[in-house]
């Protein structure tokens, strides 16, 4: 059954949304074209192409609205915005369908008009009607709640009252209608609310599921999983890209930013202060420390940053970057590069040198203990023989340690009661992630007397044939000690190797397909950002898209048989023009270009006659002769040839000319 | 001598028929082509006083139908009625059975009375009670309709109107035009006093002749050019049919031998295209909603190819 809509509720309902919407200066004549329909006294006379003609360009103002909306996007985020501004234009993109409803003679769609590929089909599906109206309410409606004022029920209610009214079964009396009606906006003015909390919940959730594209790491603070309890996870979406330019074969760890202070489960950098660096050459170069002695590796880094700014991950010993775009780059006197006013993407170029170490110096933090651990930590580096040991013999032992008693688990475990989380993993559990390991090293690595501080960033080892490139998942995040040995900072990571084959076996199953996922949506960004990036000239996959559509396009138009040869043409018969030597038009050329030529249908003798040489003494003689030489098919004879060829002749010379 | 009888018949028409005497020689034509003439003009411009001024000139039978929306196929063709005394159907004849025909207002008739025309207007024979009665060779229809009444009417089909071979005005005499006809009408009526000016082996001799008349390729291709432009032209739905090839073909031959000639030229072709054309074209509704007629087709199609001169 199809709900007929009492008229002048349309009218209404978009009243409400401009109202809603402040875009009452459309919603108003829109609502008048729709309520004049059944007091015009004509319709268009619309058939089947025309009809779709209007589906057709209603879907061109949608790809307007989008195309917009997405320029207006790029410019301003958030996409939330705009997402709304979308649904509240709802019933402007859908009016021209239902203006030519309700104004054509055919009054309604079929269902074969809305899709292309049911605009051949003759099937019983393809002519189903559409009636538009109750869902354009529907869209009104909806389009109408999106604006954050209040009130949206006190004119929904009433809206939604008018329709149930007039379609309610005749059988019921008016008073149960009003009641029950009443009953129904009672209950659902908490249910509103309750909706509402709803959607601040979704929303949330999906700004989380969101924000894991991109990795964000704080230069002043890392609260790590330490003491949570449950199940670490951490997606497989790829987040950055790694290409070696010196024939590297990694693995490597990229520092994103160092912390030299532990205080229950959270790793501060304490007593940090950042300078701003100075670009050079052509401001896309970066020196973060004098040039080492020997020729230096290089790297090129391929990460997406949040609104331009993000701590760039660093290999160790790192001293000067390339073809870096951004406004500002400041390095922390902890050795992160925080970079910021740059583009979403970044393509840079990494120069470092593993053996000639730079960078800065170690602290006053850097060897205390925290106070909660200490007597646990003290008491483990006695047992272990730490103290009075050459620092390089103590890191040795600890790493030994670490990795000969305890097991990588992604396994939250909770902490036995009276211990810390810390605690716990050395003494107990004895299995843990990375962050535990580092924890530990770092801690272990003080009560030895070695300064050290904790780090995290990416272990890159992982090749993808697909991106060409090693790329760091979101799961590849690690993290990691610094030690100061042999003066100057060294990775120091004691977390058991297998860790990597670990979560590799926890990879779902259509992680390939998250992958080309990732690297299209990769491919975008870099064609999005492709000036900050330099990427310009490699627009190959775009040309690839191209040749795929038009292969498609081709193929279809082919199945259609919309391209037909062309039928070969028979040669034009000969025309055979008897009489085309005929003197007379000589006469008729003269009189052209004096009394102007014979348009297309009109006759000779209506001709001569309008131009007044019918008159003309032989004319008419001459005008049949030449007809006849024309036209019959047995010809003049040739003496009257001859006649008509000196008839010709003594009107051109003699004194019997055209009268003027 | 043929030329000879259509100038006695046309000067005799034109005693009645005053300042008419295009209309006189395009009614000729078809006649003498063996085809049938659809008369639309407003009322009063004299239709029916052309059929019946036509009818004695040639001394033929004449008979006149006036439609009405409530006549039967029956008072048309006529009907068997049974004979008691006889013991057997006896056919009575409509007015159908005769020589010259004039429907008048043939578009105020329901379509089925319309169509019990069709038949004989195409193989000039009728078919009553499953047998067949000719019509004679002289059977000729002139239809008139009034184009301005709407009301009450049913427009003629498609295949209604390809029989007819030709559809012309009369239109308004001029001012001198109209004085002569109150001249010559001052004391009695001219049709009254018109006198028969051919027999029937004048006739038969017209129409012979007329069929000798030669067509060289450059006119036919001519023709059939115009003919098939209808069929492109913007706004028709249905251009003209072959049908309308032949007939244009037979009444441009016509109109050869009244101008005394053996052959036809694209003149004559032209002065024909638009009354043998128009009627057979069915426009588009935009086209008809546009206020586009089927003689301003036919006027720019014969605009448009270019004639052989």
């Amino acid at each position: 059954m199809t709900l007929t809509l009492p008229s002048g509720l349309l009218a209404a309902a978009l009243l409400f949304w401009g109202w809603r919407t402040e875009l009452w200066p459309l919603a108003l004549p829109m609502a008048l074209i729709l309520e004049l329909a059944p007091r015009v006294h004509w319709r268009w006379a619309l058939d089947d192409k025309a009809l779709a003609r209007v589906i057709d360009l209603t879907a061109l103002l949608w790809v307007g609205a989008l195309m917009l909306l997405f320029t207006r996007y790029l410019n301003q985020p958030p996409l939330a915005t705009h997402l709304y501004t979308l649904a509240s234009w709802f019933p402007l993109l859908l009016f021209p369908p239902l203006a030519i409803q309700r104004y054509s003679t055919a009054g309604t769609f079929r269902l074969g008009h809305l899709f292309y590929s049911l605009r051949r089909s003759r099937s019983e599906l393809a002519g189903r009607l559409l009636k538009l109206e109750l869902s354009y309410f529907v869209v009104c409606l909806l389009a109408a709640s999106v604006t954050a004022q209040p009130g949206y029920l006190l004119g929904a209610g009433p809206l939604l009252f008018w329709l149930l009214i007039a379609a309610r079964p005749r059988r019921y009396r008016w008073p149960l209608v009003v009641a029950l009606s009443l009953a129904a906006c009672l209950a659902a003015w908490p249910l509103s609310f309750s909706l509402h909390r709803l959607q601040l919940d979704m929303e949330d959730r999906f700004t989380e599921w969101f924000q894991d594209w991109l990795v964000d790491f704080d230069p002043y603070r890392s609260s790590t999983s330490l003491g949570d309890i449950g199940e670490l996870k951490l997606s497989d979406r790829v987040v950055l890209r790694l290409k070696p330019m010196s024939g590297d074969r990694g693995p490597w760890l990229l520092r994103a930013a160092s912390y030299n202070s532990y205080f229950d489960g959270v790793w501060l950098a304490k007593g940090v202060h950042f300078t701003r660096l100075a670009p050079q050459g052509d401001g896309r170069e970066w020196r973060l420390s004098a040039a080492p002695e020997r020729a230096s590796r290089h790297l090129s880094i391929n990460l997406e940053l949040r609104q331009g700014a993000g701590m760039l991950p660093l290999p160790a010993n790192a001293w000067r970057l390339k073809q870096l775009p951004a406004g500002e780059l400041q390095l922390s006197s902890l050795g992160a590069l925080k970079a910021s006013e740059g583009p979403g993407l970044v393509d840079y170029r990494v120069e470092y040198e593993p053996e000639s170490p730079v960078g800065e110096k170690s602290g006053e933090f850097d060897l205390t203990l925290p106070r909660r651990e200490q007597v646990t930590l003290q008491r483990l580096a006695d047992e272990l023989g730490l103290t009075g040991q050459p620092p390089a013999v103590a890191a040795a032992k600890i790493r030994a340690f670490l990795l000969g008693q305890f097991r990588y688990s992604l396994d939250l475990p909770a902490p036995t009661p009276g211990l810390t989380a810390l605690e716990t993993f050395l003494l107990h559990k004895r299995a843990g992630h990375c962050e535990y390991f580092a924890t530990a090293a770092v801690l272990l690595l003080r009560a030895a007397g070695i300064p050290a501080r904790y780090a995290i960033g990416f272990s890159v080892s992982e090749y993808s044939s697909l991106e060409e490139a090693y790329v760091a998942r979101r799961r590849h995040a690690h993290a990691w000690a610094l030690a100061w040995l042999d003066g100057h900072w060294q990775d120091f990571d004691a977390t058991p190797p297998d860790w990597m084959s670990f979560e590799e076996k926890r990879a779902p199953w259509y992680q390939g397909l998250g992958d080309l996922w990732d690297w299209l949506s990769h491919q975008f960004s870099r064609w999005r950002w492709r000036e900050a990036t330099g990427d310009e000239e490699d627009n190959r996959w775009l040309w690839g898209l191209a040749g795929l559509l038009a292969v498609i396009l081709f193929w279809r138009l082919l199945r259609r048989q919309r391209i037909r040869r062309l039928p070969v043409k028979n040669p034009p018969a000969m025309i055979i023009r008897p009489g085309a030597e005929s003197p007379f038009y000589q006469v008729l050329e003269q009189l052209a270009l004096q009394r102007g030529s014979r348009p297309q249908g009109e006759t000779l003798e209506c001709w001569l006659r309008r131009i007044g040489a019918w008159e003309t003494p032989g004319m008419a003689d001459m005008a049949g002769q030449h007809q006849r030489w024309r036209f019959d098919p047995d010809g003049l004879p040739l003496e009257e040839q001859q006649r008509l060829a000196n008839a010709v002749a003594l009107l051109k010379t003699g004194p019997a000319r055209f009268p003027p | 001598m043929n030329r000879a009888t259509y100038t006695i018949l046309l000067d005799n028409l034109e005693k009645v028929m005053i300042g008419q005497r295009r209309t006189l020689r395009w009614l000729l034509a078809a006649f003498v082509a063996g085809g049938h003439v659809l008369l639309e003009d407003l009322p009063g411009t004299g239709k029916t006083t052309l059929a019946k001024a036509f009818a004695r000139s040639l001394a033929l039978e004449f008979q006149r139908i006036q439609f009405t929306p409530d006549l039967l196929p029956s008072d048309l063709l006529g009907v068997s009625i049974f004979d008691p005394q006889r013991q057997e159907f006896r056919l009575h004849r409509g007015p159908v059975f005769t020589e010259v025909l004039l429907a008048d207002e043939i578009n105020r008739a329901s379509p089925r009375t319309q169509a019990a025309l069709l038949e004989a207007m195409g193989e000039r024979q009728i078919s009553l009670d499953g047998q067949r009665h000719k019509l004679g060779e002289w059977f000729f229809v002139i239809a008139t309709q009034n184009p301005i009444e709407f009301h009450g009417t049913y427009p003629l089909p498609e295949a209604q109107m390809d029989r007819f071979a030709l559809r012309f005005g009369l239109g308004y005499p001029d001012v001198e035009g109209e004085i002569a006809v109150l001249t010559a009408q001052r004391e009695q009526h001219p049709l009254d006093t018109l006198l028969a000016c051919a027999d029937r082996a004048a006739l038969e001799s017209l129409r012979h002749a007329a069929t000798a008349i030669r067509m060289s390729d450059e006119v036919s291709r001519y023709l059939v050019e115009l003919v098939t432009a209808t069929r492109k032209a913007p706004g028709v739905a249905m251009g003209a049919s072959p049908r309308a090839s032949l007939t244009l073909m037979k009444t441009t031959r016509a109109l050869a031998l009244f101008d005394g000639l053996d052959f036809v030229t694209p003149d004559h072709v032209q002065e024909l295209a638009v009354p043998v054309l128009a009627h057979r074209l069915k426009l588009d509704s935009q086209a008809r909603f546009s206020g586009l007629t089927a003689e301003a087709v036919a006027s720019e199609v014969l605009r448009q190819v270019a004639a052989p001169v």
